[in-house]
């Protein structure tokens, strides 16, 4: 579940660090600088969720099985955020920092 | 791709390549299995070595497909698919043959 | 073929290759996208095949859960066996388990024959008097092999079949990420607003890109789950011996164990009947030995030297690796005499693979997951055959429309219409199998789910007579698509088998409630959630497919052009002129 929430905020972060979807979701073009971190931090916090499941695997399961959950987990967040950016542009952000919040939470609770 | 003329040079020279993209990718494929596995049977067990050999068939296979396509002419798909695919028939048979045995 | 242009002659190839593995990638997909999309979607049926086993068996409801480490169970189940086929030569009982309740017994009398099949109570160990079918192993089966009836004896050239398909999936999934010029800035593009090829080619896209990881490892697996079929020139190549091809051997050291523990026995071989086991002792030193570990299951047989063994395998889920590891057992004495299992680095990738594509591993949660993905997949493949015609109808319209206009010579107010000639022939067949192909297998998937309830319980060759409507709700359907692609191609060859797919899944529950004890009246209140879930989903299925024969319905026109940032979300269908549009839609 971790996973699925981190790796929902970082793709977020990587979509939101493209022109068209941050257009889409802020109204205005981002400076590149912006961009540049948005999409730096949302890589950085995919392989922060890969260590995680490969170091720390939730429910004690071995290392394997927890990357496998981990890619899984991956694919459904980049089919959650496509959805998002399509249909709820302008919650983007929010629910993005949401999961954030709970897929920390939902770390230190041990899922 | 240009519209389907009925130019049957075309239509030849396509089927050509789907021949060699086919036929001639598996040969290729199954050639590089069999050289492949025998040299890193000489490092590893037989079943590690047919393994990995198969494993990276596949791509090969692909690769061939690819290359039977971009090919500049047909006669070139060709050459990249059954060329390679007898040399290394003819490595994987070549124990065999200095041997003698049938 | 495009020849490199001098000018720019780096960027001109990679346009070049660009542009070959295009048109690879297209045809590739075409040739056997219909069956692709069948093997892609039975294959996603069969993630839940256990619980189509035993939706389809509702004899089973109520079974009583045990534990299944417990030996009575076994000891019970193969004392009934023995009972009623006392010279039994080989057995192999699957234990229950969270997914399925019953003890699956596999047994034969022969050397070499069929396995024959017997559920039974876990408490009891007395046979389940269960309706004859093939349950989700048909979806299981006709997505690896092709199979089309219970005892189908084309097993083998199903799989060849299966490989090719499976070979050009491979080809056609690579070509795609290289044809794709934008794969990082479109890969989170989707606008179902804008309609018409685009709309189609953003599906195409965002549902091959998002899960591309998924669809390499599937594809890449089932060619090596195979691979004994498909490529065996390396295994002929170092496992020769004296009569030819020695592939006991290899078999072995695929699994781990040694050849003689793997008798290859003829058809007409005698193997002696096995002697009575005591199994309790058995098992309980398999537990101690695999502390946490579960029992899938236990089999015994007679080894290559004629000794009476017995093999306990752990739970298939316990990990990744395919298969799991076994241990292997004196049946007459008891004794402990080996551990099975594949170690060395290739095997264990391999097994690996094997895993994931089974996905045996997966719990509740993630198992879902993955059934999505495989519906991502037959999507990614069916928008990738609805795109082609798009694609070619507006095509051979603008070539149409040019040929009238250049025909018309004084006419110059063109409101008479250009003469619209009928598309051409390939065009429509491919119409025509998309709708038979896309609409038609989830019309016929309904329908065979909809025949295990309506068929009599009892008659003579009744998991066949379920494939027969299966089978023949296909071929009413492709009979329609050929129909309207030939004589008047238009919309409502969609929406009809659409419609028709809706309204079977949306009654499944319904039929459901009127032939057995087991629908949702029963299983919401008792909290069955397995067999709640299967009813429930069946009706989210038929409302989906009835939402989609809504959608593509003649006479409705789509919104298209601006995407307003409140425009409707939903994917607009393609707009084409009533009379030549090729896609049927």
């Amino acid at each position: 579940m971790s996973a699925f929430l981190l790796c929902f905020a970082a793709w977020s972060a990587i979509a939101l660090g493209m022109d068209r979807h941050h257009e889409d979701a802020l109204g205005q073009e981002g400076s590149m600088r912006r961009l540049v971190a948005l999409r730096r931090s949302g890589w950085l916090l995919l392989v922060l969720s890969l260590w995680l499941a490969a170091a720390h695997p939730p429910g004690g399961v071995p290392a394997s099985l927890g990357v496998t959950a981990w890619s899984v987990a991956l694919s459904v967040a980049a089919v959650a955020v496509t959805a998002t950016v399509t249909w709820q542009p302008r919650r983007t952000p929010e629910l993005a920092g949401a999961a954030l919040l709970a897929g920390l939470l939902a770390r230190a609770l041990g899922w | 791709m240009k519209a389907a003329s009925v130019d049957w040079r075309y239509r030849l020279a396509i089927t050509s390549r789907a021949v060699a993209a086919i036929g001639g990718g598996y040969a290729l494929a199954a050639g590089f299995t069999a050289a492949l596995s025998l040299v890193l049977a000489q490092w590893m067990p037989r079943v590690e070595a047919v393994l990995t050999a198969t494993m990276l068939a596949w791509l090969a296979y692909a690769m061939a497909a690819g290359w039977a396509f971009y090919a500049r002419t047909a006669w070139g798909a060709w050459g990249g698919t059954l060329l390679p695919a007898l040399a290394m028939g003819a490595c994987a048979m070549a124990p065999q043959w200095m041997r003698g045995t049938p | 073929m495009t020849t490199a242009t001098s000018t720019v002659r780096k960027s001109a190839d990679r346009e070049g290759f660009r542009q070959a593995m295009s048109w690879l990638h297209t045809w590739a997909g075409l040739i056997l996208g219909w069956l692709l999309f069948a093997i892609f979607l039975t294959g996603t049926l069969s993630f839940f095949k256990n619980e189509f086993n035993l939706w389809m068996r509702p004899e089973m409801h109520g079974l009583p859960r045990t534990d299944a480490a417990d030996a009575q169970v076994a000891q019970k189940s193969v004392d009934a066996l023995v009972r009623k086929a006392p010279d039994v030569t080989q057995w192999i009982l699957h234990l229950p388990d969270d997914r399925d309740p019953a003890v699956n017994m596999l047994w034969r009398g022969t050397g070499n024959g069929r396995f024959e099949t017997l559920r039974m109570n876990p408490q009891t160990g007395e046979p389940i008097e269960a309706r004859q079918t093939m349950g989700g192993d048909f979806f299981y089966r006709f997505h690896f092999e092709l199979r089309t009836a219970q005892k189908g004896r084309w097993t083998i050239q199903g799989r060849w079949v299966v490989g090719v398909a499976t070979m050009l999936m491979f080809v056609a999934l690579i070509t795609g990420v290289i044809t794709h010029r934008r794969i990082f800035k479109d890969f989170f593009t989707f606008r179902p607003t804008k309609g018409g090829q685009r709309a189609w080619l953003d599906a195409h896209n965002v549902s091959g890109v998002l899960v591309l990881p998924f669809y390499l490892m599937i594809t890449f697996s089932g060619l090596m789950i195979f691979h004994t079929l498909y490529m065996p020139a390396g295994i002929a190549a170092n496992y020769k011996n004296e009569k030819g091809v020695d592939s006991n051997a290899y078999f072995a050291d695929l699994q781990g164990e040694k050849p003689e523990s793997r008798p290859r026995r003829g058809a007409g071989d005698k193997v002696e009947p096995l002697p009575a086991i005591a199994l309790q002792p058995i098992i309980d030193a398999a537990t101690t030995r695999w502390q946490g570990g579960r029992i899938g299951s236990v089999q015994a047989r007679r080894d290559a030297n004629g000794r009476a063994v017995v093999e306990v395998t752990r739970h298939e889920g316990d990990r990744l690796q395919y298969r799991p590891p076994r241990l292997l057992f004196d049946a007459t004495t008891g004794q402990w005499l080996d551990q099975a299992d594949a170690t060395s680095p290739a095997v264990k990738t391999y097994g690996v693979l094997y895993g994931l594509h089974m996905a045996r591993f997966a719990d509740v949660g993630l198992r879902w997951a993955l059934f999505g993905f495989g519906v991502l997949g037959s999507l990614m493949i069916a928008t990738g055959m609805v795109l082609w015609s798009v694609k070619r109808s507006a095509k051979s319209q603008t070539q149409a429309s040019r040929q009238g206009a250049a025909k018309t010579t004084s006419n110059i107010t063109s409101n008479a219409p250009a003469a619209h000639p009928k598309a051409p022939f390939g065009e429509r067949l491919v119409a025509g199998i998309n709708i038979a192909t896309l609409a038609g297998l989830p019309l016929a998937c309904g329908v065979y789910l909809a025949a295990n309830r309506l068929i009599p319980v009892g008659i003579e060759g009744r998991a066949d007579a379920e494939l027969a409507w299966f089978f023949s709700a296909w071929g009413i359907t492709l009979l329609w698509a050929l129909a309207c692609a030939v004589a008047r191609p238009h919309r409502l060859g969609w929406t009809v088998p659409l419609a028709a797919a809706g309204l079977v899944w949306a009654a499944l529950p319904l039929i459901n409630a009127l032939t057995t004890h087991t629908h949702l009246g029963v299983s919401l209140p008792a909290r069955e959630w397995v067999w709640a879930s299967m009813d429930l989903s069946f009706l989210a299925t038929g409302l989906l497919l009835g939402w989609l024969a809504w959608r593509v319905r003649p006479g409705r026109v789509p919104r298209r052009g601006a995407p307003a940032k409140n425009a409707r979300p939903a994917p607009s269908v393609p707009v084409a002129p009533a009379e030549t549009s090729t896609s049927g839609a």
